[in-house]
């Protein structure tokens, strides 16, 4: 160990010194046209958030940050998991979840279609619907399956098709056979509204082995 | 930043370029010793290393479940983002952008020295990408400031451009262009070359294997060519699923490969590859999943394995003595596996396989030897590219996924998957053939597989043939379908009588279980 860290330090050493000399060799620079004004310090600043930009340059949103887009699951996952499996990794979207399994077949279903988008409410937004009313809702899923509301509420949150931030924009059918707009950018924020009710996305672009998920503030009710 | 002024862009082009051509060079110089250490991977493999770490939260997000080419291109578009605002800088100080550029290999080559199995070596490639990369941007600083020496009040440029002042703008736009493009060029072949000397290398290697001294029975004919859209029965082996922790595939040279068996052991054993095969070769047919793989998913795959028992091995090295409880498997790169010794040792056909369906193990399935354990997820039992199996105890060693929080004992749950139809398939009513795979290793393979629709009763499926208890078994039904959403779901029965359960888990920690099961709509 004690060897290997020797020889990890010399080797570094020769690095550095390689550097140097490359450097020297390249001879002067001292002062080289000059009209940009930016410290050096700042340029550092940016730099490491640009490499934390880009890092996460899939997703957008003002909700990234507080939104998990994986979970205790998935943290140390080895593979890229479907969306139903990577939404119930996710602690912000478990009312979501406890709809969806409250349909037999539905995770499933999500998980093995080809490509889907969802718009996913998280748990406050569930929190405008009466406690009793998607209480009903939930056991009318039970009992009924893909035949009953929460059903058609759902399915009414999904796209037949794999839609990144960049060709979700548009009117788009659902897989409840009726419209959404979406509309926006990355930059200035994005909306999806069926009409009755426009929900913000808080955070989109969310990629899953099957689907792109955007996490939205609303559940879209305005169902045909 | 103004990065609205044409010359700030052109200098972060530069500065892109630069590193381009460190990358590239750095590239083509790990392929020729290890590809592992090439700066882009070397950093991608350290982000995934760090997954799990609290602190690196926002890495976890983003890189915790993205697949291997997202990872690399995050890399190499986070290295440029850095490497443009370094040629901005160096437009000013050509030593700070040259530091910048430094920096950024500096972190590449303590990913490449972080690895397990790392040696001063590893830092060719970084060592390589520096010089390269502060040389390109030396050489277009220099063309740069040659182009407009009056301005720029640079007496050795000045004295450079004074014999043609007249032509000067002309002859420095050309002079700029031509290094861009010499300098492009480079980076180009740096690169491609990295590339074809690595696929060069990673061609199968020419080994011969010895027929098996208990090979296993001829494999029936599946049900591949009558259910349309049904897993083949044996999966070809450009086909099989992987799932490793690797960015790129190993390259390892059988003639320089040994397998040492050591730990709490009555003697240490090391056999070179002609040794290890010159021992006696089983052939079974076994079935591997991933324990990441969600109910219906498809990290499961069937084979043909030849190799040598595990058991034989480990009487090699005498464990008659051994107070050890785990297996611990470490691949050619130091990535650990633990197997529970009580279940690798109990009987089942574990081996250490040196073939897959007639051919040498393809370099992305471990050659030029692997671990297969019949019954256990992979990640406790099939381990890649095996190096070493050393007898020790869970209390001592923790293996890379148990120090992740998976777990140690995981066998395979009973599992059925339907192929066919697919999820929210538009059927038409009349006669629909529902098909797919079961598997039910070390529990007395498949018994029966059943088929439910909209809740109903549930119906024996017909079962394709038998391929033996480790391996899985294809299954069709033929359901009359009426107009409407319909939803079916499948379970198996397994051979010692146990039926698939119903309880839905996730795959962490120890794997998925729940039926599958799929809605449809019939018109």
């Amino acid at each position: 160990m004690k060897l290997q860290n020797l020889r990890r330090t010399t080797g570094a050493g020769l690095a550095v010194a390689a550097l140097a000399l490359t450097l020297t060799a390249c001879g002067d620079d001292g002062d080289g046209a000059a009209t940009s004004t930016t410290s050096s310090g700042a340029d550092a600043d940016q730099a490491s958030s640009a490499a934390a930009d880009s890092a996460g340059a899939d997703t957008f949103g003002p909700g990234c940050s507080s939104i998990p887009t994986s979970g205790a699951g998935s943290f140390d996952g080895m593979v890229k998991d479907p969306v139903a499996t990577a939404a119930s990794n996710n602690p912000l979207l478990s009312t979501l979840v406890t709809a969806v399994t409250s349909i037999d077949g539905l995770a499933d279903t999500l998980n093995g279609a080809e490509a889907l988008t969802v718009f996913a409410p998280y748990d406050d937004a569930f929190a405008a619907i009466p406690e009793d009313q998607l209480g009903a809702m939930v056991s009318e899923g039970k009992e009924k399956g893909q035949d009953s509301a929460l059903y058609k509420v759902l399915a009414h949150h999904v796209l037949g098709a794999n839609e990144k931030a960049d060709s979700v924009t548009g009117e788009q059918e659902t897989l409840a056979g009726d419209m959404l707009t979406v509309e926006g950018d990355p930059e200035s924020g994005m909306t999806v509204s069926d009409g009755t009710v426009t929900a913000q996305v808080l955070c989109g672009n969310i990629p899953t082995a099957n689907a792109t998920v955007y996490v939205i503030d609303k559940v879209l009710t305005g169902v045909e | 930043m103004r990065t609205h002024h044409p010359r700030t862009l052109r200098w972060a082009g530069h500065g892109v370029l630069a590193t381009l051509v460190g990358i590239g060079l750095a590239h083509l110089t790990a392929a020729l010793t290890d590809p592992a250490a090439s700066p882009v991977l070397a950093v991608g493999s350290t982000v995934i290393d760090l997954t799990p770490t609290p602190m690196k939260e926002w890495a976890i997000r983003t890189f915790g479940s993205a697949d291997k080419a997202v990872l690399v291109g995050s890399v190499l578009t986070g290295a440029l983002a850095l490497a443009a605002l370094a040629g901005v800088a160096a437009r000013r100080r050509l030593v700070v952008g040259a530091g910048v550029l430094v920096a950024l290999v500096g972190v590449a080559a303590l990913a490449a020295l972080r690895r397990p199995a790392a040696g001063p070596s590893d830092l060719a490639p970084s060592l390589v990408a520096a010089v390269a990369g502060a040389t390109a941007l030396c050489l277009l600083a220099r063309v740069e400031r040659t182009r407009r020496p009056a301005h720029d009040g640079d007496a050795r440029a000045d004295r450079a451009a004074g014999a043609d002042r007249a032509g000067g703008a002309e002859g420095g736009r050309r002079a700029l262009l031509l290094t861009v493009t010499a300098l492009g060029a480079v980076a180009a072949l740096g690169g491609l070359g990295g590339r074809l000397v690595s696929s060069l290398r990673a061609r199968p290697e020419d080994v011969t294997l010895p027929p098996p001294a208990d090979p296993a029975p001829a494999l029936p004919r599946g049900l591949d060519d009558q259910v349309p859209g049904i897993t083949r029965f044996r999966t070809p082996n450009r086909d099989f699923y992987r799932v490793d922790t690797r960015l790129d595939v190993p390259v390892v040279s059988a003639d320089d490969w040994t397998l040492t068996i050591d730990g709490d052991v009555d003697r240490s054993v090391t056999l070179d590859f002609d040794e290890l095969l010159a021992l006696p070769m089983i052939e079974r047919d076994i079935t591997l999943t991933c324990v990441s793989n969600s109910v219906g998913g498809p990290y499961v795959g069937g084979a043909r394995w030849l190799g040598v028992r595990l058991a034989d091995l480990l009487d090699l090295a005498g464990i008659g003595r051994t107070r050890a409880d785990q297996l611990l498997s470490t691949d050619v790169a130091g990535m650990t596996i633990s197997t529970p010794l009580r279940l690798a040792t109990d009987g089942r056909d574990a081996l250490v396989a040196v073939g897959m369906n007639g051919e040498p193990l393809p370099r992305a399935h471990g050659f030029p030897a692997r671990l297969v354990v019949p019954g256990l997820y992979g990640f406790i039992g099939a381990t890649k590219w095996l190096r070493r199996l050393t007898l020790t105890t869970y209390a001592e060693r923790e293996a890379y996924w148990t120090e992740r929080g998976w777990a140690t004992d995981a066998p395979i749950k009973i599992s059925a998957r339907i192929d066919t139809p697919r999820a929210l398939a538009e059927l038409d009513a009349g006669e629909v053939v529902i098909g797919g795979i079961a598997w039910a290793q070390e529990r007395g393979g498949v018994a029966a597989v059943q088929v439910r629709v909209d809740g109903g009763p549930w119906v024996d499926a017909r079962l394709g043939p038998d391929g033996g208890d480790d391996y899985w078994r294809q299954w069709f039904h033929r359901w009359t379908a009426a107009p409407g959403s319909h939803r079916i779901a499948v379970r198996a029965v397994a051979g010692d009588g146990q039926t698939q359960t119903a309880d839905r888990t996730e795959p962490f920690p120890d794997g998925a279980s729940g039926l599958h099961e799929l809605l449809v709509r019939v018109s």
